[in-house]
């Protein structure tokens, strides 16, 4: 596995690739509609140095999965948590890069004093539910069919993680 | 009366908005008073179907208001209105935010919206209750994500399904909250784009 990065802004519109592979498939919260790169450059904007991005790259320097810490809705009195995503390219799947992400992002959290992590997960994604839980976050409940994916109606599952302690 | 907010409006929803962030009245939102200036720019955010609707007394004195605006943490799942209803101190405990809620849920339904999401600190009973009592359900608590008052708080997301019509008893709640104000307010056209 190669080395993580901390993503460049000049590498948001092939994190946005990465993501959008994931959407197709109908897979995270952020569909049902492709992402523009507008949006990744506003979620990862840092305006209250709160956001952070790391990547993972091939042999041939390509982006095979990232991870992003982004503020939770921007209101003041959430400032003590963060929202985390990690995306993985397909052919990159179940060779730990997952792992290696989410032990990076978190120490980025702790190091910006959060405290809470929240992890929002689409409930139709067994796997992606069944990892969170092995890696030590809770669900703290979900909304059910909250959203129409390719003509189905799927919950979102919200799952939390506490770093604060020795939870890791 | 319950009618469209318009810009005319932002002094007194500023007013009422800042009094929710003095010491001991918890909800959630921002930490920082808000400005009449803030609120003219946030009422400009909110384009149909989302909207802002104010209650006026009997004096003409706005002294309560509701938005439904897009989902906050997910504004992709266009279905969802997230709701926040807000009462001058001076004018709490006389229902005004049950029937703004009666009525908000009115409006999200003739305007498509498949569900409405309330998010509130777990502390705030009286909007917890409230809800709760007219079908939303907890559907999540998220514990220690907020500061507050210098100590960490629970969230909750109280949901409401509006694809599914609500029970017989949830429609003779309604009615016996919407009587002697429908004659006052025409739901209708709050229902309407203004």
């Amino acid at each position: 596995m190669n080395k993580i990065e901390q993503a460049a802004p000049g590498e948001h519109e092939e994190i946005l690739r990465v993501l959008n592979e994931a959407v197709i498939q109908g897979e995270g919260t952020r569909g049902p509609g492709l992402l523009t790169l507008d949006k990744v450059d506003a979620l990862l904007a840092n305006v209250d140095g709160r956001s952070a991005a790391y990547v993972i790259k091939d042999s041939s320097d390509q982006i095979i999965a990232f991870s992003w810490l982004v503020p939770h809705t921007g209101r003041t009195v959430y400032n003590v948590c963060c929202e985390i995503e990690i995306y993985v390219s397909n052919d990159h799947r179940g060779r730990g890069a997952a792992r290696l992400l989410l032990d990076h992002t978190v120490a980025k959290a702790k190091e910006l004093k959060i405290i809470t992590l929240l992890a929002y997960i689409n409930e139709a994604q067994s796997h992606a539910l069944a990892w969170a839980f092995r890696a030590g976050f809770y669900c703290a409940g979900g909304l059910p069919k909250v959203a129409l994916f390719n003509g189905s109606w799927v919950g979102t599952s919200i799952f939390q993680m506490h770093i604060e302690g020795d939870v890791l | 009366m319950i009618r469209h907010a318009h810009k005319g409006d932002a002094q007194s929803i500023a007013d009422i908005y800042n009094q929710s962030i003095n010491p001991g009245v918890r909800v959630t939102g921002s930490a920082n008073k808000v400005t009449r200036e803030e609120r003219e720019a946030w009422l400009t955010r909110f384009i149909y179907p989302h909207g802002v609707w104010v209650y006026e007394s009997d004096q003409g004195k706005v002294v309560a208001f509701f938005a439904l605006g897009p989902f906050a943490v997910r504004p992709n799942y266009q279905g969802v209105a997230e709701i926040s209803v807000y009462v001058d101190a001076e004018h709490r405990s006389r229902t005004i935010g049950a029937k703004l809620l009666v009525v908000a849920v009115d409006i999200a339904r003739r305007r498509a919206f498949t569900s409405m999401l309330s998010i509130a600190n777990a502390k705030n009973i009286v909007s917890v209750s409230g809800c709760l009592l007219y079908g939303f359900k907890i559907e999540a608590t998220l514990r220690k994500v907020c500061f507050f008052d210098g100590r960490y708080d629970e969230v909750v997301w109280v949901y409401k399904n509006l694809k599914d019509d609500d029970p017989p008893q949830l429609h003779r709640l309604r009615d016996s909250i919407l009587k002697g104000i429908e004659e006052k307010t025409k739901i209708e056209s709050l229902c309407a784009k203004p």
